[in-house]
């Protein structure tokens, strides 16, 4: 009944359907790092002369790339510290920021820290027990004051580059939203690197799972005994992601590799439309509330607290 | 993570994990699967009665 890796007379523990893989713990760690590290190399995501800014959230994704980043470019001398955002979730937060810091003492690295409420005077409990539903969810709120304070956090840390455990479930999740949305700016702003690279207060986002099925994070995280903190967050609500989310998996069971078709379908038609930045210097402002660039004159954090703290 | 455990029995014999968890509505996609406290690929061919644990990694 034991299926062997294909590599070795060892059991395999995991089947990779897209490849027809078997491959027993030590070839799928193998297998999986060095994809890793291909993805990195493929889209020069980073090099030695950059400080990393690992957004960590305890989740199982944003560890694994934690645990990675420490355990192959350590001692490649490459910097890095992990940013954490308390975004002040009752029975939530404490629990992911627990998972986070221990973690970070035990493996020694450098951990920076702020909340919602620090930044915004306000706290994710707090928007869930006042906002409107008109404006959609509370991950609406949480996502864009979370970016906000990532990039502040990076700026005051001087980090070159963000890192995010966004994998290539999300990006193919993404890609068809924006895609059915109908919104071709946000459709090409998307990729392995993200964000604005010649403005001085804001940092690249890169994403070193871009090519990595989530379900193999899951499973890396479990073979190696990698902590991270599994329970929803309380304000978790059935999102029109979910519907791609579903959707995608079940092409994938029919025809296996369609994730990877779909990103590098995306890939080669950003390429051939020749599209680099969409927002330039040119375009931006100051926020008029907190000073901050933005596109618009009110900065959407703003704009979202404006509202919520009329309720 | 959610787990769910699962007995097999002989009408799912000589059936893959993934052809088994496909016939309960599992998507073979979002989970993982151990027996005996052990990780297996879900192309593994069920030949005896075994009760298997999903662990269930993508909601």
């Amino acid at each position: 009944m034991n299926i062997k890796c294909d590599k070795c007379s060892k059991d395999a523990l995991i089947y990779l359907a897209y490849g027809k893989h078997n491959f027993c713990k030590d070839h799928f760690n193998d297998f999986f790092e060095s994809r890793f590290k291909k993805t990195i190399r493929q889209f020069k995501l980073f090099s030695q002369k950059d400080y990393l800014g690992v957004a960590t959230s305890g989740g199982k994704d944003s560890m694994v790339l934690l645990y990675l980043i420490n355990k192959i470019f350590r001692e490649k001398r490459i910097n890095f510290c992990a940013i954490f955002v308390d975004e002040g979730t009752d029975n939530y937060s404490n629990k992911t920021f627990q998972v986070v810091k221990d973690f970070c003492t035990k493996e020694n690295i450098k951990l920076v820290t702020s909340s919602h409420k620090k930044e915004f005077d306000i706290s994710t409990q707090e928007i869930g027990e006042k906002y409107d539903k008109k404006e959609g969810t509370v991950c609406t709120y949480c996502g864009v004051l979370r970016r906000k304070t990532l990039n502040r956090l990076a700026n005051k840390e001087k980090v070159s580059k963000l890192l995010t455990g966004h994998n290539l479930d999300d990006e193919c999740q993404t890609i068809l939203m924006n895609l059915l949305d109908n919104d071709t700016l946000r459709f090409f702003r998307t990729g392995p690197e993200t964000g604005i690279i010649d403005i001085e207060n804001t940092r690249p986002r890169i994403k070193p799972f871009y090519l990595t099925p989530e379900k193999e994070i899951a499973a890396y995280a479990l073979f190696n005994q990698i902590p991270f903190h599994d329970c929803n967050c309380p304000f978790f609500r059935t999102a029109k992601r979910n519907h791609f989310r579903n959707f995608l998996n079940e092409t994938e069971i029919i025809h296996p590799g369609s994730k990877f078709s779909l990103v590098k379908s995306f890939l080669k038609i950003k390429e051939l439309s020749n599209l680099k930045k969409i927002i330039t210097k040119k375009n931006l402002k100051k926020c008029k509330i907190c000073k901050e660039d933005t596109s618009q004159d009110i900065c959407k954090a703003c704009e979202l607290i404006s509202k919520i703290k009329k309720i | 993570m959610l787990k769910k455990k699962i007995t097999i029995t002989k009408n799912d014999f000589n059936k893959t994990l993934r052809d088994i968890l496909i016939d309960l509505n599992i998507n073979p996609e979002t989970v993982l699967v151990k027996i005996d406290g052990i990780f297996k690929p879900i192309s593994t061919v069920i030949k005896k009665e075994t009760e298997i644990e999903v662990l269930v990694v993508i909601k």
